[in-house]
């Protein structure tokens, strides 16, 4: 018997949450082992999530091809590897870097960048260090950098971005020194913010391609520096 | 309304351990629930989902994953708008009733000729509003004085697109604050903080 067939219809949207978070809390105090309430939690969204696409695709309020390639497209196409296009470009070309400045939307274009939400860009200086959150939600430049990392939209990082930003900057080992002027972006409302961190040390000479595997997702994110590779 | 969405400023939490090479999805789960509703071209804009998630009740909210907080709200607006019972959701391998009658959201494009209420270096005051409603004014800038600092144009104001209330497109902006505005004592005083707000946010201040 499923966990759900113990709930009453009414309730069942509530229940089955709350039923997950029991076995949790059950798992704390010893009652339950956590794989066994982990396992509990997963089985039962997963077989939510499943009603959810067979009842859509029964209804035929969505083509199930479609469910195949917006998985595909977010799991192989798109990542951090198109930002760090425009990252690469802006350290060798400083004409680029203005553009990307002042209009994020056209400099993305300008790369042939798709994108459905507008962008801006910050960059990273030795007197200022950015930090993007969405305290709200999850906002989140998708079409340059993917989908989010769990931290990026758990209470955690989003209550402490904005008071703490040097405590949560320590935690993911960035040290700054204490007369840069750290500023966070709340991702509030249509714009998705981008860090363009600094160039790192070392890299002279090095092509445009090279530049890109040396930019990281947490650089645009602005937790963490670019390593010197000197 | 105020939410356990609106979470800026807590104290309490632990930053959880990171995994360097998370996938997108960890789960199958998470990308049915994902993709399902990249898929369903439905009714509802997304300021209306949001919503749907910052009604979740503190305790539901905090105990529920990322992707379940979504699952929930679908399963919510399929409900409320007859497009899905619960009985349904279910058990899908029983019978089916008929969706509603929908239109699709589709956003509309604003009028980017509509003038700005502020200029970039005017000193504004965020209101000190509470709607029970959608808003995206975090509670920790209400009542708080910053100064605009971008204009990003024209953006329809989410708190009536979220309804299903008159457009009311207007310029938004990031308006930044200093950190000791915010946060008093404990800000690090060269440190700022830029949130984006709507012209119906804000009122002239000096």
């Amino acid at each position: 018997m499923s966990p759900q067939d113990k709930v009453s219809r009414r309730e069942f949207l509530t229940k089955t949450s709350l039923a997950a978070s029991t076995a949790v809390a059950g798992a704390a105090t010893g009652q339950v082992g956590a794989q066994e309430a982990e396992e509990y939690v997963q089985s039962d969204y997963s077989v939510r999530a499943k009603a959810l696409v067979a009842v859509l695709t029964k209804k035929n309020l969505i083509n199930p091809a479609e469910i195949d390639e917006v998985i595909e497209f977010y799991e192989t196409k798109v990542g951090p590897h198109i930002g760090a296009r425009l990252v690469a470009r802006s350290w060798v070309d400083p004409e680029f870097r203005e553009r990307l400045l002042s209009d994020a939307n056209a400099a993305a274009t300008e790369l042939g960048i798709e994108r459905r939400r507008d962008l801006a860009a910050v960059a990273n200086t030795p007197q200022v260090h950015n930090l993007v959150v969405c305290t709200l939600c999850s906002c989140y430049p998708w079409a340059i950098l993917g989908l989010p990392p769990t931290w990026y939209k758990d209470a955690p990082y989003r209550a402490r971005a904005v008071i703490d930003p040097r405590g949560v900057l320590k935690e993911f080992g960035t040290e700054l020194d204490e007369g840069v002027e750290v500023r966070v972006w709340d991702s509030t409302a249509e714009v998705r913010y981008v860090v363009i961190p600094e160039r790192p040390q070392g890299t002279d000479g090095m092509t445009d391609g090279q530049l890109q595997d040396l930019v990281t997702r947490d650089s645009m994110i602005g937790v963490e520096k670019l390593k010197s590779l000197v | 309304m105020n939410g356990m969405n609106d979470v800026g400023g807590m104290d309490g939490f632990t930053l959880p351990v990171r995994d360097p090479d998370e996938p997108p999805f960890k789960y199958e789960w998470e990308a049915l629930v994902f993709a399902a509703s990249q898929a369903f071209h439905g009714p509802w804009p997304v300021d209306k989902r949001r919503f749907y998630v910052e009604i979740m009740p503190p305790d539901l909210y905090l105990s529920t994953p990322y992707f379940g907080r979504w699952l929930w709200r679908f399963e919510k607006l399929l409900i409320e708008d007859g497009l899905a019972t619960e009985e349904e959701l279910r058990n899908p391998d029983g019978p089916m009733s008929p969706a509603a009658d929908f239109q699709p959201f589709v956003r509309e494009a604003v009028d980017q000729a509509i003038p700005p209420k502020f200029r970039v270096g005017d000193d504004v005051l965020v209101k000190n509003e509470h709607p029970t409603g959608h808003t995206r004014v975090p509670r920790y800038a209400r009542g708080r004085r910053g100064t605009i600092y971008l204009d990003h144009g024209v953006y329809d104001l989410p708190d009536a697109v979220a309804h299903g209330l008159d457009p009311k497109p207007q310029h938004c902006y990031a308006v930044v604050f200093e950190a000791s505005e915010l946060w008093g004592a404990r800000a690090n005083p060269r440190d700022k903080i830029y949130v984006d707000l709507w012209d119906d946010y804000l009122l002239a201040g000096s």
